[in-house]
């Protein structure tokens, strides 16, 4: 039996505070005006007849089903693209109404293979619906007729779903999905008449065309055409649990469909809050990983790390680790040892993460990978707004007259923001992309950047300064806004420092590469909006000034006054799924939960009473610090929870080197990653599939994350920390996540009216959620700042000190694409490598010929930090003197060449200028055979333990 | 701590806060930065360039006056 479908009214709703009544059925009906008569209809109960209607897509009036008799009206309407009117009188259901559909029926079931049984999409399938809603008994035409049973080879190019155009029923929702939802515009209706197929690009296949593989078409097919394998294969499932993907920060809400404990799709939810029913190729299909077969599901134990693993119980290996934790404080001190919470983790396991390192190791040395993404958004959002987090929701952008995309990559990073973004260009909104690359967004169909200002990487605080200045020195600051709502002393001096001729588009033109035009045009658009908002991501907090950045932006954005409603904003787009709620949660060493610092005594002793310890008053070590304290010999041992910092952290070397020092290494993760062949203690990893938790998204969104099949190791992470913490002397008692919130709920201002209760009612939460805001802030600052008043920071550009010289004049930047996550560990083990299966290295067409390099060619990439060796993709993405690679798979070694600076506030990683030198190369760096034999060794230590379990 | 990276990000903080015209509040935000950020080996290890003549040639003038108001770590 098929899971119950969502209620679907076929037309999009309609916001208008206007309403209209009419009859329908003899029933009188009040809906927003505009609505059409088939969505009023659907609500008030009287369910229309449709198939090329669905409410996530505009009304497109093909399929004929859903004709109504409307009075005063002639022939019979199509409900779906008849708006309603006052007084209007319609009917959904007569003789006639009932004759024609079933005529319609005939004509499309004559051409329909009738293998209904053997069919995957069988009693969920919306032409099979149809057919019985208006009773067709029979097709009088026959089946022998022309028709496209066997016309066309099914496309199974894609490696998630199946197209099979014999069952195509040509409605358009797929076309339309790619366009309207998706905005790619891959697909399109080939031939005429008779001869009309739903085709890929230029009648490509799937995976030889635009499509991103989104899922968007397969969503909306009402048919078994698009449908995905997992369900082709496995069957239709049985259960279907709402929870909250665990990829990038865009938190997508997904109906987990399970048979048993096995996963048979992941559906984008309708209602959920960041996602409104879209996905992307991560979530809606990479979920493979969790069950992949190098998942390591019991705890292991070894003396040293070139030592063969040793399969142990829980206990057994837990009672280890805390031992060793022991020891090391006992022989080096309290502060020898430390946490890493993960991102990719819940809320409440972070919480308890960070708990743990003050409550039980009594020191602040717990950070998270935020240090080297958003660590600077913390800094310059606290500083300036008041509060370390984005002002909006995404919807917020349906809303905004020109938006300004700096360093960020949401088409990739970010994709179903990155549609709705796009929907928003497409409905007249004007776009500045401020990026050193040509991102997809700067031209894509039907969208097209007004402004793209490509500055050389390392200048992101000339260029704010010059946009700043152009706002200043021509009258565009929003004065009455400033007057009422910033600090006076503040702005004025801010207003002098930028004014100054050193910081003029044309005086700063030599550093970014940015004409002075261009950028004035920019600043005038950006000012002038109506409603501006910027979005940015790690392109800006990635440098030795990524705070200085942030606080950049914020100053643009006060000075125009373009914070504190829908539509504006300062939206920082966070890299994984948890970011965000794992700095809510206190992951910082030098802030308690809510962003407080350890230094004030109120906090420390809320948290000093709830935990019945004494909370160190001075902050803790930064992971960089971490690797410092580490080389010289006073840091030894470390928990760490779903992070890889042996691939993820720049200066790979340096990193390793530092491992190498370490005696207790403890890592908590899914698979054997980088840093756990460092370790000695590994305990399994449960994903998310496997807990129960929450998220909480770029937009400060609280999702839920359910329990789709038990723990594989038998222990989610929660449980796993719990009795970490436990065999440390330190118990924790709580029995289900839902107490951990209720706990950090009690101590957290901006969280007091969070609880799962409440979740379960609302779907999702924005924070602040408390007696001030009870049912969430989708919009922070409105009508004054979180701090009181908005504060204009001073922001210097300093040139980096990563500078290009005829040894290396190239600059390196580094980024993240569609089809593969972060360090690769989850999307690497899916079919997400048929997209990306090597990180490549994007270099200049000039740049390349004066090397003689030429597409694919093996080249070596040197930096003062070290050398690795790529394949080259030879593009004008990248600009002449820049060249830009992903760091998705380990082999690649992309942080053996980034170096170990960092920002001035944050110690956030400067991933993104490394100065290089490319040049052609004929086999791996020593690196890359240094790491080729390693992985060896240590998958070879692994072996003997597997053996064994068997 | 090693002594270049602790020189390094000292004097990184002090060409980012040294813009404050009112230069003793520009020391005074440093120390405070120094204070919030710098865990105490950290502070121990810019104490101890401070303490050394060659090393402290190499800290910005602002660090140095900076220094005078570092908490001392405990």
């Amino acid at each position: 039996m098929s899971l119950p479908r969502e209620p679907d009214y076929g037309t999009p709703s309609c916001d208008s505070a206007q309403s209209v009544s009419l009859l329908i059925d003899g029933q009188p009906v009040c809906v927003p005006a505009g609505t059409s008569v088939m969505r009023a209809a659907g609500q008030s109960g009287c369910a229309i007849p449709k198939l090329c209607a669905t409410d996530s897509l505009e009304p497109f009036g093909s399929c004929r089903l859903c004709l109504v008799e409307i009075d005063g009206r002639k022939g019979y309407p199509a409900s779906c693209t008849t708006p309603v009117e006052a007084g209007m009188v319609v009917r959904t259901q007569t003789p006639k109404l009932a004759e024609l559909r079933r005529n319609v029926m005939e004509l499309y079931i004559s051409d329909h293979p009738l293998d209904c049984l053997t069919c995957p999409t069988n009693g969920n399938c919306e032409l099979q619906d149809m057919a019985g809603v208006v009773g067709l008994r029979e097709v009088r035409y026959g089946f022998k007729g022309e028709n496209h049973f066997e016309c066309s080879q099914k496309d199974e190019s894609n490696p998630y779903f199946s197209y099979d155009p014999a069952k195509c029923i040509v409605c358009n929702r797929c076309v339309r999905a790619c366009e309207e939802t998706q905005g790619t515009f891959a697909l399109t209706i080939s031939g005429r008449g008779f001869d009309s197929r739903v085709s890929p690009g230029q009648s490509e296949s799937f995976m030889d065309s635009e499509c991103v593989s989104c899922g968007a078409c397969v969503n909306a097919c009402p048919t078994a055409t698009l449908t995905e394998k997992s369900v082709i294969q496995l069957g239709q499932a049985e259960r279907s649990v709402t929870t909250t993907c665990a990829y990038c920060g865009v938190g997508c809400s997904f109906k987990a469909e399970v048979k048993g404990n096995q996963v048979v799709r992941m559906v984008p939810a309708k209602d959920g809050g960041a996602n409104a029913g879209h996905a992307c190729v991560k979530g809606r299909f990479a979920w493979g990983y969790a069950t992949h077969a190098d998942r390591i599901t019991t705890p292991m134990i070894r003396p040293s790390v070139d030592a063969p693993w040793q399969q142990v119980s829980w206990d057994e290996a837990l009672a280890y680790a805390a031992g060793e934790f022991k020891r090391i404080q006992a022989k080096y001190g309290r502060s020898a040892v430390g946490g890493i919470t993960s991102s990719r983790c819940t809320n409440e396991e972070t919480y308890l993460v960070q708990k743990l390192v003050r409550a039980a190791f009594g020191n602040n040395n717990v950070d998270t990978c935020a240090r080297v993404c958003h660590s600077p958004t913390g800094y310059g959002l606290k500083q300036t707004l008041g509060e370390s987090a984005g002002t909006q929701d995404f919807a917020s952008v349906l809303q905004a007259d020109v938006v300004v995309v700096m360093g960020a990559n949401p088409t990739d990073g970010h994709p179903v923001f990155g549609s709705l973004l796009k929907k928003r260009i497409r409905q007249g909104a004007k776009l500045i992309v401020i990026d050193p690359r040509a991102i997809d967004l700067v031209r894509s169909p039907h969208v097209a950047a007004a402004h793209h200002l490509k500055l050389l990487p390392g200048t992101n605080v000339a260029m704010v300064n010059a946009l700043a200045h152009t706002i200043v020195t021509e009258g565009l600051v929003a004065e009455a806004y400033v007057a009422e709502r910033c600090e006076g002393p503040a702005f004025e001096a801010w207003r002098e420092f930028v004014s100054r001729p050193e910081n003029s588009p044309e005086a700063t033109a030599a550093v970014t590469g940015v004409p002075a035009a261009e950028i004035r045009a920019a600043a005038r658009l950006y000012a002038s909006a109506g409603n501006g908002a910027i979005y940015y991501g790690l392109g800006v907090t990635e440098h030795s000034q990524g705070s200085t950045t942030v606080m950049g932006i914020a100053n643009l954005a006060m000075v125009t006054g373009n914070v504190g409603r829908p539509g504006v904003g300062v939206n920082p787009l966070r890299g994984q799924n948890n970011v965000q709620g794992s700095c809510d949660m206190g992951s910082f060493p030098h802030e308690l939960p809510g962003y407080r610092h350890v230094s004030d005594a109120t906090t420390r002793a809320l948290f000093e009473s709830a935990w019945n310890v004494s909370i160190d008053p001075e902050p803790g070590l930064r992971i960089p610090n971490m690797f410092e304290a580490a080389l010289d010999g006073s840091f030894k041992g470390i928990y760490i929870q779903g992070e890889d910092i042996v691939q993820s952290d720049p200066n790979t070397q340096h990193v390793e080197a530092a491992m190498a020092q370490m005696e207790c290494v403890v890592v908590q993760d899914l698979f054997l990653n980088e840093t756990a062949k460092w370790a000695h203690v590994f305990l399994p990893g449960s994903s998310f599939l496997e807990k129960d938790g929450t998220f909480t998204n770029a937009e400060r969104r609280i999702s839920r994350v359910r329990k789709v099949m038990p723990p594989l190791a038998g222990k989610a992470d929660w449980e796993a920390t719990l009795a970490l913490a436990d065999a440390l002397g330190y118990p924790m008692n709580y029995s289900h996540p839902s107490e951990i919130m209720d706990e950090i709920a009690r101590l957290t201002p901006s969280f007091h009216g969070v609880n799962y209760e409440l979740l379960e009612k609302k779907g999702s939460i924005q924070w602040p959620c408390n007696e001030a805001a009870p049912e969430g802030t989708p919009t922070m600052h409105v009508g004054g700042f979180i701090r009181g008043k908005g504060r204009f920071m001073l922001t210097p550009y300093v040139p980096t000190t990563e500078k290009v010289t005829r040894r290396f004049p190239l600059i390196l930047t580094t980024g993240r694409i569609l089809s593969q996550y972060n360090v690769g560990a989850q999307t690497r083990r899916t079919a997400n490598v048929a997209w990306h299966d090597e990180d490549r290295l994007e270099i200049h067409p000039v740049d390349a010929e004066d090397r003689g390099i030429k597409e694919g060619d093996w080249v070596g990439i040197a930096s003062r930090a070290g050398e690795t060796v790529l394949r080259a993709t030879v593009t004008e993405r990248v600009q002449p003197g820049v060249v830009y690679t992903t760091f998705h798979f380990p082999e690649s070694g992309a942080n053996v060449i980034t170096t170990d600076n960092s920002d001035w506030a944050t110690n956030c990683p400067e991933y993104k200028v490394t100065a290089v030198q490319v040049s052609l190369c004929a086999q791996p760096s020593e690196w890359q055979q240094r790491f080729a034999r390693r992985r060896e060794q240590q998958h070879g230590l692994l072996k003997p333990a597997t053996t064994d379990a068997g | 701590m090693n002594t270049d990276y602790v020189i390094r990000m000292a004097n990184q903080i002090a060409d980012a806060l040294g813009i404050n015209p009112d230069r003793d509040q520009a020391i005074h935000d440093l120390a405070d930065h120094l204070n919030r950020f710098w865990e105490p080996r950290m502070r121990a290890s810019l104490l101890a360039v401070a303490g050394s003549v060659d090393a402290a040639a190499r800290l910005s003038p602002l660090v140095r006056e900076a220094i005078a108001r570092l908490r001392p770590p405990p």
